[in-house]
């Protein structure tokens, strides 16, 4: 493993800046820091270049592939609550709804 | 001020040189030892993804002292969060070595609620002279942040990060 530094200041939203390092090839993992970023990277990466880029693009606004799910999912939870009054009379139709909704949260945070 | 082994007084005249060097010197020494931190206050917080052990901060979280040889306390406290469940690990290097090894001297779990890490370890048996130590972490998986005090709403948080000679 060796380690690119890019010096510099930005808002960075991590999870997303991981996610579109994650498809360079190579990357490993990065740290934000106070004067940059360091990104860590297999031995055999020559050019620093993809990673540089990637940081430039970055837009701290966006969300990950992740946070966007689990914003949809926030969303969602909030619909059931609305529909659903009475917890112990929902209609089949309700009871699924919140079935499948109770499994991709269970999924999203890799508990299934 | 530096540290000086204290003289041991035979039947012999008490000069101002000795009781400046052996006793004021060494009180001004115990009063104002080798220290190095930071009360944390950056725009921007500290975030890894990273799975092996490397430096929260460079600059922020480096301390670099010269000691007279003895023990070190290296004291950090900060809030801290993780963008999923995910274990946080912490470790301090000396000179480029880690002083726990393995999995570090401590894990912190950390949950999408703001939480506290708190560390304090003794760096035992420090040679005299100059050393830097540092901050290191690493993570299982995810995203771990801790809050450099960078002015969000509810985040505007500081911790501190500080190491100082104590024998």
């Amino acid at each position: 493993m060796k380690v690119f530094f890019f010096e510099g200041q930005k808002t960075f939203n991590v999870p997303l800046l991981d996610e579109e390092l994650s498809a360079i090839a190579g990357y490993q993992s990065c740290t934000v820091q106070r004067q940059g970023v360091a990104v860590f990277v297999d031995n055999n990466v020559l050019s620093k270049e993809p990673f540089r880029n990637v940081l430039i693009a970055h837009d701290a606004s966006q969300l990950s592939s992740k946070q966007a799910q689990e914003l949809a999912l926030q969303g969602q939870i909030q619909t059931l609550k609305n529909d659903v009054g009475d917890i112990d009379n929902l209609t089949t139709l309700e009871a699924t709804a919140a079935i499948k909704l109770l499994y991709k949260v269970l999924r999203l945070n890799e508990l299934v | 001020m530096a540290w000086t082994q204290p003289k041991t007084w035979s039947n012999e005249p008490l000069v101002a040189g000795d009781l400046n060097t052996h006793l004021r010197d060494n009180l001004e020494a115990l009063k104002d030892p080798p220290q190095d931190g930071i009360d944390i206050d950056s725009a921007t917080n500290y975030s890894t993804t990273s799975g092996s052990f490397n430096d929260v901060d460079s600059t922020d979280f480096s301390a670099t002292l010269t000691t007279n040889g003895g023990d070190v306390l290296v004291t950090f406290v900060a809030p801290i969060v993780g963008n999923s469940t995910l274990g946080a690990f912490f470790d301090i290097s000396v000179d480029g070595v880690l002083v726990g090894g393995d999995d570090g001297i401590t894990r912190k779990e950390v949950t999408t609620t703001v939480d506290t890490i708190c560390l304090v370890y003794w760096v035992k048996g420090l040679s005299a002279g100059s050393h830097t130590i540092k901050l290191q972490w690493r993570v299982t998986g995810g995203t771990v942040t801790i809050y450099g005090g960078q002015g969000g709403g509810l985040t505007d948080l500081h911790g501190q990060w500080d190491v100082r000679e104590v024998s």
